[in-house]
């Protein structure tokens, strides 16, 4: 088990290394960048002096080499203007458009971004779970086919209006400011308890209403999982054995049904963050989604590029921890008997 | 005194119409007794078991009584106690062990064997995990496990098919019942593996005063194993009483008819009896008699295809050992010849009969196929030459479920190699469609219905008038029958039988089965391990056998016959004594026959 969880993170390495290069090469698919588009404003305008100033950026980002030097230099595989100085050293490159470093044009979004997507994904198993477990026991039966219209009806509302609906209610009828992922008085100040606090009141809303039309699917994957499981043989001769229902239940279809649903949590998460763009937007919350948005319009290469390589390294840890849970549940899979055929 | 007695029990499954299971059967297990519950599939016998344990799907309904009445409780009906009652849980394995068909599916595969077998312990008695683990040991050494703790915390999938069947006997006895009930718990096993765990089931009987209710469609087990028979058929029973004496002056014609359709190795019967249905002599006949449709056929005994020394080796993920699937084989197949492939699952024989349709490739050695006198390498064939191989070997897969696409209705199926070829025109197609329906013996009106209105039997039936539509000059069958009944086996044999007298093609039958191999086949290879042991012509085999696995093989087949019945104590010592010469290379030994056996035992044979 523990050769696998080693052998498994390793393997991370070289994926992340694909991805960010894959993302870098997208990043700057479309023609021209955030520099030359700036010259080309300045000299419409017939300005001439802070063209030489783009002229010393270009040299200073490495504009003028070639596309693979440049993503290397990014990563902090290879020396740039100053050095070694990337991803890898720490330094997550300048934001063009708003003329200061990623990490600061990001501060608290990042954590803030983890901490909403942890929650949502934590909401849409706690909401997926019991509610699939009780619709299985009897199919077809009041609360199943209950469940069943509210899991459609979470799928079918987007979640921005969901968002908006609540932003109104809450504010019309119970005077609630739902905009936000802090109270305002927070941003910018250092964390505090009282500013956890405020955070935590404040993560509820947006991660049940970004949960809700995943946690509809996976109501429905977690019942069919169980109904499969429940007629199974090896159900069959256990309950001959003599074991209680409760037990038999616990023991067996559960378990098994619970392996496709951890599988899961790898897909679940790059579908988050990309769905959750929209709701942060309009609850105005404070994740890395819309600057990420404004990154890409503006060409903005390094802020783009680094935001998406936080995600897909967001989604690699999400099926590390989907892949150890079901070695762990599933022998098959940590004795590999794949290799017996 | 009766342990568990049957009186007028009915069941009834919900459906439009309802299905009646069972209809008033009555009988009884004796105490200390095997009674053996024989019937094809459909005649209730597993629905009988269910019943008694109370696993009835909702909405079932039972009637009459079904009386338990062991040492461990107070009697009981379990036909009126709920299923739900805390009483009839006891009842399950406490009472009622219960011994499943298909032990791999019966094994949660996420939980280790030993687990699964204390469980059971655990849930009757008030023990603690250590003592329930020690009881399961305890338990797996009864049933002869080689190594029983490392077999404890060993998972089903890790474990051979024998060895899992012995692991569900454990789990059904942990909890010490003393009633056994066993439901074709062999049918998913080798024949060698089959007797071993008959013949423990028999020594458990005996050294823990068992009463079992033996459940099964094989007569051949019945004869070996049975001290009462019940004889079910659609829900009712047909006869009852000692087995001796069933077996001796039963004149009860479903019995007889159930005894004819077993194939024997020792009457080869020209037809096997049929037990209901359609027999279809008169079609094949038929069919053959249009004289203008007969292809000129190669003279009968010439070479059609031939493996010389192939071997194949499957390279495993992860770095385990290469599985050598087929090892220096060598077979060859004459126009019009019937071969037989006999062996374990494991063996090889479906790999070489991949080989043989170049569904892949040899990995050493050649296939080779002859074509107006000349042979050519199966590997080498391209274009114009590769598409006539594959009008002259037709397939006949195992699983007639899995085989017919359910979405194409059999006019589809059967004209679809017209179609692939761009033989016939649509009014062709047609004609020949009905030809080959009427050839196995099913009526017109199927041509337009879709596969899943068919039983198993009529399903395979319409595999095999696919395979026969272009004339093809070889069939390979792999296992063609082991998915159905004897009766529905002894209609397909028969019409396998009338359509090669007719047509004059070449089979290659391959199944685990020697009985059938032997009825079908002018010349058997015995395969193992990947190598042919032993091959002679079919007659020669039976009667002179030199390999010392062919003659285990003979040894385990089951005879529907209680003169001639399996010793089982003797086939289990049999074989846990070695079979050897796995490497010995064939000597022939007479004309036609070869052995893989050494030079001393020549002498000795």
């Amino acid at each position: 088990m523990l050769r696998y969880a080693l052998w498994r993170i390793l393997a991370m390495i070289p994926a992340l290394l694909a991805a960010s290069l894959l993302i870098f090469a997208v990043v700057e698919l479309p023609p021209g960048d955030y520099l030359s588009n700036e010259v080309q404003e300045l000299q419409s305008q017939g300005e001439g002096a802070g063209a030489q100033r783009l002229a010393f950026l270009r040299t200073e980002f490495s504009f003028d080499r070639p596309f693979l030097v440049r993503y290397a230099i990014w990563a902090g595989l290879m020396p740039g203007p100053h050095g070694f100085d990337g991803l890898l050293q720490g330094n997550w490159g300048w934001s063009f458009l708003y003329a200061r470093p990623v990490g600061e044009v990001l501060g608290d979004r990042v954590g803030l971004t983890a901490l909403l997507n942890l929650a949502t994904v934590f909401l849409v198993y706690l909401i997926a779970f019991p509610v699939g477990l009780i619709s299985a026991r009897r199919p077809g039966g009041p609360f199943d086919t209950g469940a069943t219209t509210l899991s459609y009806l979470g799928l079918a509302i987007p979640s921005f209006l969901l968002a908006l609906v609540l932003l109104v209610t809450g504010q019309a009828w119970f005077g609630l400011s739902i905009g936000g992922l802090m109270d305002p008085r927070f941003e910018g100040q250092p964390m505090s308890a009282e500013k956890f606090l405020s955070i935590a009141a404040h993560l509820a809303i947006p991660a049940l209403v970004i949960a809700l039309g995943s946690a509809g699917i996976m109501i429905r994957r977690l019942r069919a999982n169980l109904l499969d499981e429940v007629n199974r043989p090896y159900v069959t001769a256990a309950r001959a054995r003599g074991l209680s229902e409760t037990r038999l239940m616990t023991r067996y279809p559960l378990r098994l049904a619970f392996a496709p649903f951890v599988a899961d949590i790898g897909n679940l998460l790059p579908s988050l963050v990309s769905g959750s763009v929209i709701v942060s937007v309009v609850l105005n919350l404070q994740t890395v989604g819309p600057v990420l948005l404004s990154a890409l319009r503006a060409q903005d290469t390094f802020l783009a590029a680094f935001i998406l390589t936080f995600t897909a390294a967001l989604t690699f840890l999400g099926m590390l921890v989907s892949d150890l849970i079901l070695a762990w549940l599933d022998p098959r899979v940590r004795l590999g008997a794949g290799a017996r055929r | 005194m009766p342990v568990l007695s049957f009186r007028d029990v009915s069941l009834t499954f919900p459906g439009q119409p309802p299905v009646k299971a069972l209809d008033a059967v009555s009988f009884d297990v004796g105490l200390g007794r095997i009674t053996a519950l024989v019937g094809e599939s459909g005649s209730g016998k597993s629905a009988l078991a269910t019943a008694t344990m109370g696993l009835l799907p909702q909405g079932a309904k039972l009637s009459g009584s079904i009386l338990l009445d062991d040492a461990k409780g107070k009697p009981l009906d379990l036909a009126t106690l709920s299923p739900a009652d805390p009483a009839f849980r006891r009842v399950r394995g406490g009472r009622i062990g219960l011994v499943f068909q298909e032990p791999l599916s019966a094994f949660s595969p996420v939980h280790t064997v030993g687990s699964q077998i204390a469980e059971a312990a655990r849930a009757h008695d008030d023990v603690s995990r250590r003592a329930a683990r020690a009881a399961a040991i305890e338990m797996l050494r009864l049933t002869g496990f080689p190594d029983p703790a490392r077999g404890f915390d060993a998972y089903p999938f890790e474990l051979s098919g024998g060895l899992r069947q012995r692991a569900m006997i454990a789990a059904a006895l942990a909890a010490r019942p003393a009633v056994l009930i066993a439901d074709e718990p062999t049918t998913a096993l080798d024949v060698t593996i089959q007797a071993q765990v008959l013949a423990l089931i028999q020594r458990l009987q005996g050294e823990l005063g068992l009463s079992v209710l033996f459940i099964t469609h094989d007569l051949g087990l019945v004869a070996a194993l049975a001290d009462d028979i019940v004889v079910l058929y659609r829900g009712r029973v047909m006869e009852r009483g000692p087995a001796d004496a069933v077996f001796a002056e039963s004149r009860h014609p479903y019995f007889q008819a159930l005894k004819g359709a077993n194939p024997s190795l020792h009457r080869r019967a020209a037809r096997l009896a049929v037990v209901s249905g359609a027999d279809d002599a008169a079609a094949a006949a038929g069919y053959a008699a249009q004289p203008a449709r007969r292809r000129d056929r190669a003279a009968p005994g010439s070479p059609l295809i031939a493996a010389e020394h192939v071997s194949r080796i499957y390279i495993p993920r992860r770095g385990a050992d290469p599985v050598r699937a087929l090892s220096d084989v060598s077979l060859a197949i004459g126009h019009g010849e019937s071969v037989g492939l006999v062996g374990e699952s494991g063996s090889g024989k479906s790999t070489l009969a991949r080989l043989f349709m170049r569904a892949e490739h040899p990995d050493q050695g050649r296939i080779l196929f002859h074509a107006k006198g000349k042979g050519r390498d199966l590997k080498t064939l391209e274009g114009a030459h590769l598409a006539r191989f594959r009008r002259r070997v037709a397939y006949v897969f195992q699983d007639p479920y899995a085989a017919l696409n359910p979405r194409m209705t059999i006019r589809e199926t059967l004209t679809e190699p017209f179609a692939i070829h761009r033989l016939a025109g649509r009014k062709g197609r047609e004609v020949r469609a009905r030809e080959l329906i009427d050839l196995v013996g099913l009526p017109r009106a199927a041509l337009d219905r879709f596969p899943p209105a068919f039983s198993g039997g009529q399903r395979q039936r319409i595999a095999i008038a696919r395979a026969l539509a272009l004339r093809p000059e070889l069939v390979i069958l792999d296992e063609p029958t082991s998915a159905l009944d004897v009766s529905v086996q002894a209609q397909i044999l028969n019409l396998l039988g009338d359509l090669k007298k007719e047509l004059g093609f070449a089979y290659l039958f391959i199944s685990h089965d020697l009985a059938v191999v032997e009825h079908i086949a002018d010349r058997v290879a015995v395969m193992r391990k990947g190598r042919i042991v032993e091959e002679a012509p079919a007659a020669d085999l039976f009667r002179n056998a030199a390999h010392p696995y062919t003659r285990a093989l003979i040894a385990a087949a089951p005879e529907a016959d209680r003169a001639n019945r399996l010793d089982l104590a003797a086939v289990a010592a049999r074989a846990q004594g070695d079979t050897g010469y796995i490497d010995a290379p064939l000597i022939e030994i007479a004309p036609g026959h070869r052995a893989a056996i050494g030079a001393a035992d020549v002498r000795a044979a």
